[in-house]
């Protein structure tokens, strides 16, 4: 019995021993070489092989621009889901798994085994390429690396009524948190990960809170009840017309998100392969206001009362993409460089503003303008671009940039999608 | 480093004696269940089915074998983008096992070999293969021996491991049973 006890100890003993001298070690240090879908700039993806530079471990997607993490739930706390009053009063995240992805490896290039695999490495890889983009013009000043980008988690509104409003094929940055979320898909579109310029549409979030000081996460003003048919601003309680700001604001936010993720990806219609009924955040669709600084005050209202869904925010990216068309035309006349140092220049000066205006007067699409030009003098292009697009409100007398030229802007007739 | 950890597995074997002749004999397609790590780094594991075979020989207590098992992963993803992946295993095992009767053989196992793997990776309807290699190792427990005549069965769980990828492997086989084969 000694005997057989001893003979299986040695040969276990030596097939542990084989086994563990072959345990792979990463063996790749530094440079990633990783083969995932990107698309070619006319919406067509393939598949390319890139280079992860910032990544210390891809199986465990860890590195010095991002770190991800996968599942777990991202639950917010909310005033009442039914009444739209969606006052965030606390946000909490748990159960998040840190990943360990699979490949294969050809040459030295690594071939995601499974779908999350490659979900997670393109993620990782927008991550990395927004932060060189964003870095190309210093809008990344002063922001801290690492962040945080959770993939797939359950991410929920819940009020106190124990409704609740979960969130599917959407994308999120969550200011307070400083956290970006992409959530589980469940179209037969392209998944919002792989996507490039969702990426770059939703980090230019981090750096409009970070450039305006995080004025829109005054969050006590949204809660204020809207009363409807607004004739002036006089109709409006201060925390009334605080909202209003608040919700145009935010329009500004994820229209110039737009623009810039046209910039990142070099595509107007980035959009369209994740979702192709959503026509109007092509950049190249050219839009104006309707109304003049009463009209869209009313209108606001109107839309944000009226609208039978709790993701109003729907809206908000409606009347952002007007800022989106705009500015992607203005790139075509000032070039890219110039829109985006202007942009990032502008944000600083649109947060004081807003301090200082949010409850006493309602910062039209024109006025927000108007804080976007400072005044400065500008050529007759741009003044005929502006005025078509914002000619309801601002005017050749009225707007003081363009005092002097004789233009004839044409004008549109729709507003598009 | 892998030859030579197989070549350590295969030493073992000739330690024992086992090169020489074998009396025990068998041959069976097998019908399993594999686990393995999910990449989203959830601690449980996610099972799929998986075929093959099993040849295995004895002398006395001491066995070799060789597991062949196919493993065809679902196509994960959606219409757009998707990801189809199959493992091919392969190892060389060696087994020492205690004979109760002709009827119960439970046995210890260890096993080297290679896994081939190919990923079918679609997006927009467009689609490229790959391939790669790896060295996986397994360790279990089965039994085995004669149900009647020269019919017999073979049920094993291994542990077994290669990259990043561990998990369990439950495997049942029927088949050709010879006590007289050499």
């Amino acid at each position: 019995m000694k005997r057989v006890i001893c003979k299986i100890s040695v040969l276990m003993a030596i097939v542990f021993i084989a086994m563990s001298c072959t345990k792979k070690e990463p063996k790749y240090n530094g440079i990633y070489k990783v083969r995932i879908p990107l698309e070619d700039g006319q919406g067509q993806y393939r598949f390319t092989t890139v280079e992860l530079r910032s990544v210390s471990d891809i199986q465990s997607m860890t590195g010095s621009v991002a770190n991800l993490k996968y599942g777990g739930k991202v639950s917010h706390e909310v005033e009442n889901l039914k009444a739209k009053d969606w006052g965030i009063i606390d946000t909490k995240i748990s159960g998040q798994n840190t990943p360990s992805a699979h490949f294969a490896t050809v040459g030295d290039v690594l071939i995601p085994t499974d779908y999350t695999s490659l979900l997670l490495s393109t993620v990782m890889y927008h991550t990395e390429g927004t932060k060189t983009f964003y870095d190309g013009f210093n809008a990344n000043d002063k922001l801290e690396f690492p962040y945080a980008v959770i993939v797939d988690p359950e991410h929920i509104f819940t009020d106190k009524r124990f409704e609740t409003y979960p969130i599917t094929n959407n994308a999120a940055y969550i200011s307070m948190l400083d956290l970006f979320v992409y959530h589980p898909y469940k179209r037969d579109e392209l998944p919002l990960g792989f996507n490039g310029g969702i990426v770059a549409h939703e980090y230019f979030h981090r750096i409009f809170h970070a450039k305006t000081n995080f004025v829109m996460t005054q969050l006590a003003d949204r809660t204020a009840e809207l009363t409807p048919d607004p004739q002036d601003i006089t109709d409006l309680t201060p925390e009334q017309l605080a909202k209003v700001n608040v919700l145009l604001a935010s329009a500004l936010n994820e229209g110039l998100a737009d623009y810039f993720a046209y910039e990142y990806s070099k595509n107007p219609a980035w959009m369209l392969p994740s979702a192709k009924k959503n026509l109007s955040r092509d950049v190249q669709v050219k839009k104006n206001v309707a109304g003049n600084k009463k009209q869209q005050l009313k209108d606001i209202v109107d839309h944000n009362l009226n609208e039978d869904s709790p993701r109003r925010r729907l809206e908000q990216h409606e009347i952002g993409s007007i800022y989106a068309s705009f500015f992607y035309r203005l790139s075509n006349i000032w070039g890219a460089e110039k829109t985006k140092i202007a942009i990032l220049n502008f944000l600083p000066r649109f947060a004081e503003n807003f301090t200082k205006n949010r409850k006493t007067d309602f910062m039209s699409m024109g006025e927000t303008i108007s804080v976007f030009f400072n005044d400065e003098k500008l050529s007759p292009d741009v003044c005929s671009e502006v005025l078509s697009v914002f000619g309801d409100e601002l005017t050749i007398q009225n707007f003081k940039p363009c005092k002097g030229f004789e233009i004839n802007p044409p004008r549109m007739v729709n507003r598009g999608e | 480093m892998r030859v030579l950890c197989l070549f350590l597995i295969l030493m073992s074997l000739n330690l024992f004696g086992v090169t020489s002749y074998a009396a025990d004999f068998y041959l069976g397609p097998q019908f399993g269940k594999t686990s393995y790590t999910p990449p989203t780094g959830e601690k449980d594991r996610v099972s799929e089915y998986s075929y093959g075979g099993d040849v295995m020989a004895f002398k006395g207590p001491y066995g070799a074998g060789f597991h062949l098992s196919y493993l065809p992963y679902p196509t994960d993803g959606n219409a757009t983008v998707s990801v189809q992946q199959s493992d091919l295993l392969m190892t060389l095992e060696a087994k020492y096992r205690y004979e109760f009767n002709n009827h119960i053989n439970p046995y210890v196992t260890f096993g080297a070999g290679s896994l081939y793997k190919t990923v079918k990776s679609s997006v927009m309807g467009m689609s490229e293969k790959s391939s790669d290699f790896y060295f996986v190792q397994d360790i279990g427990l089965g039994i085995m021996g004669v149900l009647f005549k020269d019919f017999g069965y073979n049920a094993a769980v291994k542990y077994y491991q290669y990259s990043n990828v561990d998990g369990y492997n439950y495997t049942l086989s029927l088949g050709y049973f010879s006590s007289h084969i050499l």
